[in-house]
């Protein structure tokens, strides 16, 4: 995986997974609870999807151009108890005033390279203007956790759990909200495993690009950038 | 040929792509196995 110039190897981002995947069950996320991720384009969504997927758990991925009202409606519909978040997009989360079990913050630039982690603040200073980014006042006080914490302080050794592809849900993805509220598209493994299936089927080439990994990531909000 | 018919006779297959099976083999896993497994297979390599 590629970012901005940083490039994990899949040893390196399995370990990662692995990792988040740990802490987030010592946080209390087990099979069958929905994990929320809302975020941009970067390593941190590859990373918790895979992770909450490696505990038995659903994924619901929400648009980050979503406002708070429409956040609030995916996190309530979806029964998410756990969000991930990116920390300029976290001011959303809070306006809906939902009692969350667990939120956990990351920023854009922790996965850039050095210098363009430095370019980076201030052409996200610039896009976000508007945003407010919470203070490490604000984050104590509301137990906010952090992403990179979780992958730092636990070893790559998640609980084994057994799935059941045919029955358990992997993913949560909203659509349809032109003729009322998104609904949910309920996704079992197996559908995750045949979407792959067939587009490996169509694309052959594919095969040969390893990038063929990951056209997991199917959601409405994140079909572009991985399929 | 009514609609039904059209449909059953998969019209769709003769636009497919030389080698494109009509149904692909879809494996017995559950999305994380799949994943570990391909990371290890590709775990150190680079474009």
């Amino acid at each position: 995986m590629i970012f901005y110039g940083k490039k994990i190897t899949y040893g390196r981002l399995k370990e990662l997974i692995h990792r988040f995947a740990t802490g987030l069950a010592d946080q209390g996320v087990e099979k069958g609870d929905t994990v929320a991720l809302y975020l941009l384009n970067c390593p941190q969504y590859v990373i918790a999807y895979f992770a909450a997927l490696k505990l038995g758990a659903k994924v619901t991925p929400i648009s980050p151009v979503y406002t708070s009202k429409e956040v609030k409606h995916q996190l309530e519909d979806s029964e998410a108890e756990t969000v991930i978040c990116q920390d300029i997009l976290y001011d959303n989360v809070k306006k809906t005033g939902l009692d969350l079990d667990r939120v956990i913050l990351t920023s854009i630039s922790e996965y850039l390279p050095a210098l363009k982690k430095w370019f980076g603040k201030s052409t996200m200073a610039k896009a976000y203007g508007g945003m407010h980014l919470p203070s490490p006042e604000e984050i104590k006080e509301a137990g906010l956790l952090s992403f990179q914490d979780l992958i730092q302080k636990y070893p790559p050794k998640p609980p084994q759990v057994a799935i059941d592809p045919a029955k358990d849900i992997a993913v949560l993805p909203y659509t349809g909200g032109t003729t009322g509220l998104p609904k949910a598209a309920v996704l079992t493994h197996r559908n995750m495993i045949a979407l792959q299936a067939q587009v490996l089927s169509f694309w052959p080439l594919m095969k040969k690009a390893r990038k063929w990994a990951w056209p997991f990531c199917l959601s409405s909000t994140s079909m572009d950038r991985w399929s | 040929m009514d609609t039904k018919q059209a449909y059953l006779s998969k019209p769709w297959l003769k636009y497919y792509p030389e080698g494109v099976p009509e149904a692909p083999q879809i494996p017995d896993l559950s999305v994380p196995e799949l994943i570990d497994r391909l990371a290890d297979k590709y775990a150190v390599r680079r474009r």
